[in-house]
C-alpha cells in the first residue's frame, strides 16, 4: 500500500538526490551510496533508477554535469545548480510541512 | 538484460541518444558494483530491465519526434527535405552563374550534375535517411511507406529544368504524373526509387527483428 502511494512519495528521490548534491558533485554509483549511508542503510534508492531522476533533474535545469576521465574510465558527475537550489529548498519545505501534519496526525496534537 | 533494456526503451519511443547515455550510465555503475559482487549480484541490484524502462518512460519529455508525430519525421519532413533539397541548391546555382560567372562553362556542367542528382539520386538519399530514422528508432512501418511512396513519386515525376544561356536564362520544375503513361520514364524512375529505398530496409529491419 505505502509503494502505491505516489502523492506522499512523489518528490521523495528528488529531494533526497538534490539534498546530497548540494555539498558536492557526485556521480551516480556514488550518490546511490551516499544516500544509502546517510539514511541510516533505512533508504535505498533503485540504483539503476536514479539515473532516469537525474537525467530529468538536468534537463529541467536543476542539476548540471560533466563527464571526466578517471583512471581510464568516463564518469558522469552531477552538480546542483543555483535553479536546482532553489528547487530543494520548495521541496524542503513541502516534505516538512508534509511530515509534520503527518505526526500531528500519529500523535494526536490537533486534538489536545 | 542491457540489450533487452535497449530495445524496450527504443520501441516505446525514447530519443537514441537518452537511450545510449542511460545505458552507458548503467554499464559504468554495474562496474563500479563489480568490485565485490558477481555480475547477477550486480545486475540485481541495478534492478530489472522492466523497472529500468519504467523509470526512464516515467520521465517527461524523454520521447523522440519520432515516436510523438511519426508522419512529420517518416513522410512530411523527408518529403519538405527532397523539395527543399531541389530547390535551393538550383536556386544558387541560378543566382551564382547570372551575378558572377555569366560567361563561364563551369556553371553548364554543374547545372547537368544537378539535373541528374535531383532527379535520380536525391529521391533515394532521402528515402534512406528516413529509413535510417524509422529503423534507429524501432518504428512501425506505415508511416515510411507513406512517405517513401511520395518521395518515389515526386522524384519519379520530377522533371528539372536549368538554362543558364542566352534569353531564357532561368530555371523550373515540373512533375508529370506517373500513372498517365505507365511505360513511360517517370513511372520506371517512380518504381525504381521505391525499391531503392524499402528494399535495404526490409533487408535491415528483417535482420534487427532477427537479432532481436
Amino acid at each position: 500500500m505505502a509503494d502505491s502511494n505516489p502523492h506522499f512519495m512523489n518528490g521523495v528521490p528528488e529531494l533526497l538526490i538534490l539534498q546530497v548534491l548540494r555539498e558536492r558533485e557526485m556521480y551516480g554509483y556514488e550518490l546511490v551510496e551516499e544516500i544509502h549511508r546517510r539514511s541510516g542503510t533505512v533508504i535505498s534508492i533503485g540504483e539503476g533508477v536514479v539515473y532516469p531522476v537525474l537525467h530529468g533533474l538536468e534537463r529541467s535545469g536543476a542539476l548540471a554535469s560533466r563527464r571526466v576521465k578517471v583512471n581510464g574510465r568516463s564518469r558522469v558527475y552531477y552538480a546542483l545548480t543555483p535553479q536546482g537550489a532553489a528547487r530543494l529548498e520548495g521541496l524542503s519545505d513541502s516534505w516538512s510541512r508534509l511530515s509534520d501534519a503527518i505526526r500531528l496526525v500519529m500523535t494526536g496534537a490537533a486534538h489536545a | 538484460m542491457l540489450d533487452e533494456l535497449r530495445e524496450k526503451l527504443l520501441r516505446e519511443g525514447v530519443k537514441p541518444g537518452v537511450v545510449r547515455r542511460y545505458l552507458a550510465e548503467l554499464e559504468d555503475h554495474l562496474d563500479d558494483l563489480g568490485g565485490t559482487r558477481t555480475r547477477e549480484e550486480a545486475l540485481k541490484r541495478l534492478g530489472s530491465a522492466d523497472a529500468l524502462a519504467a523509470a526512464m518512460l516515467a520521465q517527461p519529455g524523454v520521447r523522440s519526434w519520432t515516436a510523438r508525430a511519426p508522419w512529420a519525421t517518416l513522410a512530411l519532413g523527408p518529403l519538405l527535405g527532397f523539395v527543399f533539397l531541389c530547390f535551393l541548391p538550383t536556386l544558387a546555382l541560378y543566382l551564382g552563374t547570372r551575378n558572377f560567372a555569366a560567361d563561364r562553362d563551369w556553371p553548364l556542367a554543374a547545372a547537368r550534375f544537378l539535373v541528374t542528382f535531383n532527379e535520380y539520386v536525391l529521391p533515394i538519399l532521402i528515402g534512406w535517411m528516413a529509413a535510417a530514422i524509422a529503423l534507429r528508432q524501432r518504428a512501425e512501418p506505415a508511416w515510411l511507406l507513406a512517405g517513401a511512396l511520395l518521395i518515389a513519386l515526386l522524384g519519379g515525376g520530377l522533371i528539372e529544368q536549368i538554362n543558364l544561356r542566352g534569353n531564357n536564362f532561368g530555371f523550373g520544375f515540373q512533375v508529370l504524373d506517373p500513372f498517365t503513361s505507365v511505360m513511360g520514364r517517370s513511372f520506371e524512375t517512380m518504381l525504381f526509387n521505391l525499391i531503392a529505398i524499402l528494399a535495404p530496409y526490409a533487408v535491415l529491419r528483417k535482420r534487427m527483428e532477427r537479432s532481436a
